[in-house]
């Protein structure tokens, strides 16, 4: 299977604190991967990695995707003073060939395209988690990632969302999100990967992760995640 | 007193030659001043607020310094540049209104840079790892910053516009004050008040003080409509 990361001997620091690091590991590309772990386990630093946000301090972090070949959608965007249309047609400053055309399929893609002239700022969650979604698919992407997709958002919206990132991998995307939501990782995931102070602890199908965790630090989240579900 | 205030109503009513002409001069100058320091302060308040480099802090306080600068003392300077043995002395624009906007641009440039710097910080904060994550070039991001930051930016034109037109320090040094050719509302009530025409004075500054107040419910509108619009 080819791979979608390899990272080695890699430190990521943030104010003089060592806020990810890894030996060495090599992460499949496999449909849909899940980042599982605490508040601070180094998740969304992960990802910023993978998308070039941040540079690791030290080691190497290798993708096969270029830069242009990946989109990140945050735990939270914060709209700005302007259309839903025009949250898509700034992409236009990345890439000129993003056409009227395209953007209104994007809206559409995501049931937004009869909001595509109302201010973004009076979307609910939920209708701006599907514009983040409509603008990442614009950028068509091979690699698609996700902070926290579907947090704070209804069960209706989640599903709705859910069923946008399936169809991203039905498109041969791949796509990696970190979730709390342990039920949707199980719905979800191809792969998991449990993170844990900075560190990934463990990596594999999320029915070894769940019913078998391999280390300590797995089977104390899952008790703690589930007792909170 | 009250006569003054009735003959000064009296001449606005009868819409006297010299105050419209001073009038219209007041607004040629400011407002091509505000442009040119909108276009100028704009980018740089927002290259500000977004970029870092080694002495960002020393740079913005040495421009909210320049905020408070005396007009008389940017006159001083603007007429040592364009006076006859100063740099651009042959271009001949001392006692022009050429030169009186170049003062004033001197004016309102920092003052809207200043202004917006504040603003586009404020919302460089919270939109800059959305445009980071997009991988908008950097021009494309202050070009995105300004227009999130509109409607609050048209406070800071406000600002500068007041500025202009409400000083006579500079354009009093670098215009000259000359009759039907650079004298301005303010050069004017100056002028006039001196001389004891109290009426020409007061009409000038019923004007000066409408023009203000006309801008200001202007730009309220517009962040009234924005506002709901926008939320």
């Amino acid at each position: 299977m080819d791979k979608l990361l390899t990272l080695d001997q890699i430190k990521v620091f943030s104010d003089r604190r060592t806020i990810f690091r890894a030996d060495h590991i090599e992460i499949p590309m496999n449909g849909m991967i899940a980042l599982v772990g605490s508040n601070g386990a180094g998740k969304t630093t992960l990802l910023r990695l993978i998308h070039g946000l941040i540079k690791p301090a030290s080691g190497s972090c290798l993708s096969p995707f270029e830069k242009h070949e990946s989109a990140l959608v945050l735990h939270y965007t914060p709209m700005l003073k302007a259309s839903v249309r025009e949250h898509l047609t700034l992409l236009r400053d990345t890439n000129l060939t993003v056409s009227d055309s395209a953007v209104d399929q994007a809206l559409a893609s995501v049931g937004l395209g009869h909001l595509a002239n109302n201010p973004a700022q009076k979307l609910s969650a939920g209708e701006r988690q599907k514009l983040c979604f409509a603008r990442a698919r614009l950028q068509n992407p091979k690699l698609v990632m996700l902070d926290e997709p579907t947090a704070n958002l209804d069960p209706n919206a989640s599903d709705d969302v859910e069923g946008m990132m399936m169809q991203l991998v039905k498109e041969s995307k791949v796509v990696i999100f970190a979730s709390h939501n342990m039920a949707q990782v199980q719905r979800l995931a191809d792969i998991v990967l449990f993170m844990h102070d900075g560190q990934i602890f463990e990596m594999g199908s999320p029915e070894q992760f769940f019913k078998n965790p391999q280390t300590k630090e797995g089977s104390q989240f899952l008790t703690r995640e589930f007792i909170a579900q | 007193m009250y006569q003054a205030f009735i003959d000064a109503f009296s001449l606005l009513a009868q819409l006297d030659a010299t105050i419209i002409r001073i009038v219209i001069t007041s607004i040629q100058v400011s407002l091509s001043a505000l442009i040119l320091g909108t276009l100028i302060g704009l980018p740089l308040g927002a290259w500000l607020a977004t970029e870092e480099f080694a002495g960002k802090k020393v740079a913005i306080v040495i421009l909210n310094s320049l905020m408070g600068v005396p007009t008389v003392i940017v006159g001083v300077l603007v007429y040592l540049i364009l006076s006859r043995s100063g740099p651009f002395g042959e271009w001949g624009w001392l006692f022009t209104v050429k030169g009186m906007i170049v003062a004033q641009f001197f004016i309102t440039t920092p003052l809207i840079a200043a202004l917006s710097r504040q603003i586009l910080e404020d919302s460089w904060r919270v939109h800059r790892e959305p445009f980071m994550t997009l991988r908008l070039p950097p021009l494309a991001r202050l070009k995105w910053l300004i227009w999130d930051c509109r409607f609050s930016l048209t406070i800071a034109i406000l600002a500068g516009f007041a500025r202009a037109i409400s000083e006579v320090g500079a354009v009093m040094i670098v215009g000259g004050n000359i009759d039907r050719v650079t004298r301005t509302m303010t050069t004017a009530i100056a002028l006039e008040t001196s001389k004891g025409d109290l009426a020409l004075a007061l009409s000038l500054g019923i004007v000066l003080l409408g023009i203000v107040l006309l801008a200001n419910i202007f730009i309220f509108v517009v962040r009234q409509i924005a506002e709901r619009r926008y939320g």
